[in-house]
């Protein structure tokens, strides 16, 4: 037990360098650190499929274990692992034509969020719904750029390693990103003034 | 001529997290309305901002199928059996490791190990050189009479254990004690045996005496195991190779009186065949005759 939580409590960076030396306490505590949110991020970023996610966490990992040298210890753990995972998507992307998909995917969710803001109840859960779906629509640069600060909680210097390009590109895609999505939610202004309503109070 | 703000566009985004429209400064406001259509649009523009940076928000999590972890665990130990290697683009940092004293870096503390190990094997351990000199010595000592020693020592042994060791007559060999390899010699009698010499030497492959000199085969090879074992003396056990020479004798009659019968033998065959043959026509006519 207190070897595992003294494993735990180790940087990303010294965990790796124990992996290099087949370490596998260590290996396991680098997995149960990351692999939550790699898997959330695999999901988020192909389109919510399962089998994918899966696939796509296992061979993320599977490079850790087979090839533990391809990291750079000069470079911050987390941004080298989600730049990894950002290829990974990026090459899927380009294999399935996802622009096409996501034009389909666009058609789909404007119907389905026309016919579920009718009449349904306002509150956080359902805005984080709609947020949601709403983030499915954009093209796959801005949802990385969403994905990686509102939900992995990267700064912009960290998105901007991970996406390989620079501070101010990161944030100028953040605002576009954001306008975008609020002109998406427009139809559900009432659930942004309840929202106004319950941070006030 | 507009005059140039003093943000830039992405800067937006901090602006929204700490001001609402109607707190911005003119220039800021006069900024903001570059990128934005409206005061709505800008301030639900932060609402959602703030909302999305809320540490209360709860993001979904998805957990992972435990196999994942299984399965990488699994491929994990498989890699740790394959061997030991070294990553040099780890070995580096891990030797320089930059949060300790420089004299306490792994580096430093083996390079002074390294040396103070060769110091220690440069003094302590005896020069080659001495010893080599003396090994030179026994060498020539040894060289200048091994016949003498080689009396000595079996003189020495034979008298401390009479049960055990075979009487031996020891017997110096006239020949040259570097006489070259001879070959085989071919089926003429070995003159040794006509001229009568009795016992010069004997080895394990035969007694040579005047009895047995027609033995041209077993003569040659005691003269080449007489040539390849002590120079100018030669053991033998003459009891024993008699024993086997008369053993060897009597095998030889048996297997002569074998073959004896075995001529005789293949001469019957003729005969049979040609019984088997009258047989064989017996029943021709017979079968003809029914």
């Amino acid at each position: 037990m207190g070897l595992k939580s003294s494993y735990h409590t180790l940087a990303d960076e010294q965990l790796m360098s124990m992996i290099v030396t087949r370490d596998q306490k260590a290996f396991e505590a680098l997995y149960d650190r990351y692999s939550r949110l790699i898997y959330t991020y695999f999901h988020r970023m192909l389109w919510k499929d399962k089998e994918k996610s899966r696939d796509f966490t296992q061979d993320l990992f599977a490079k850790i274990v087979h090839k533990p040298e391809m990291y750079d210890p000069s470079r911050p753990f987390k941004t080298w692992m989600y730049s990894v995972a950002h290829n990974m998507c990026k090459n899927e992307y380009a294999k399935h034509e996802v622009r096409r998909n996501a034009h389909e995917e666009i058609r789909h969710t404007d119907n389905s969020i026309t016919h579920q803001g009718a009449g349904a109840t306002i509150d956080r859960t359902l805005f984080n719904e709609k947020l949601l779906e709403a983030l499915r629509e954009l093209d796959e640069v801005k949802r990385t750029t969403f994905e990686l600060r509102f939900n992995q909680e990267m700064s912009i210097l960290e998105i901007s390693e991970v996406m390989t390009c620079s501070e101010g590109t990161v944030k100028s895609r953040l605002f576009y990103t954001l306008k975008e999505l609020n002109r998406k939610l427009k139809m559900f202004e009432g659930i942004l003034s309840m929202l106004i309503i319950t941070l006030l109070s | 001529m507009k005059t140039p703000t003093p943000y830039d566009p992405e800067d937006i985004e901090s602006l929204m997290i700490h001001k609402s429209f109607d707190e911005l400064y003119p220039e800021e406001r006069e900024f903001v309305l570059r990128h934005v259509d409206n005061r709505t649009e800008y301030e639900s523009m932060r609402l959602i901002l703030t909302e999305l940076l809320d540490p209360s928000r709860e993001v979904e999590w998805l957990e992972p199928d435990p196999s994942i972890r299984a399965n990488l665990l699994a491929q994990f130990a498989r890699e740790e059996k394959g061997g030991f290697r070294i990553w040099l683009n780890t070995l580096f940092a891990s030797l320089n490791t930059p949060s300790q004293v420089w004299y306490q870096r792994p580096a430093v503390r083996l390079s002074f190990a390294g040396i103070a190990i060769l110091i220690a094997v440069v003094l302590v351990l005896p020069k080659d050189e001495t010893r080599f000199a003396e090994l030179k010595k026994e060498v020539k000592g040894l060289t200048t009479a091994p016949s003498e020693s080689v009396e000595e020592s079996a003189d020495s042994i034979l008298p401390a254990a009479p049960g055990l060791v075979t009487p031996v007559e020891t017997t110096v060999a006239e020949e040259s004690p570097e006489e070259p390899y001879s070959p085989m010699p071919s089926e003429k009698p070995i003159a040794l045996a006509e001229e009568g010499a009795s016992t010069i030497c004997s080895s394990d492959a035969g007694v040579i005496d005047a009895k047995d000199a027609n033995r041209p085969k077993t003569e040659w090879a005691a003269k080449q195991i007489d040539a390849e074992t002590s120079d100018e003396t030669t053991i033998t056990s003459t009891e024993s190779l008699r024993e086997l020479n008369t053993l060897f004798t009597t095998q030889a009659g048996s297997v002569m009186a074998i073959s004896a019968e075995l001529t005789k033998a293949t001469a019957l065959v003729p005969s049979a065949s040609a019984s088997i043959a009258e047989v064989g026509g017996l029943l021709d006519m017979l079968y003809t005759a029914r």
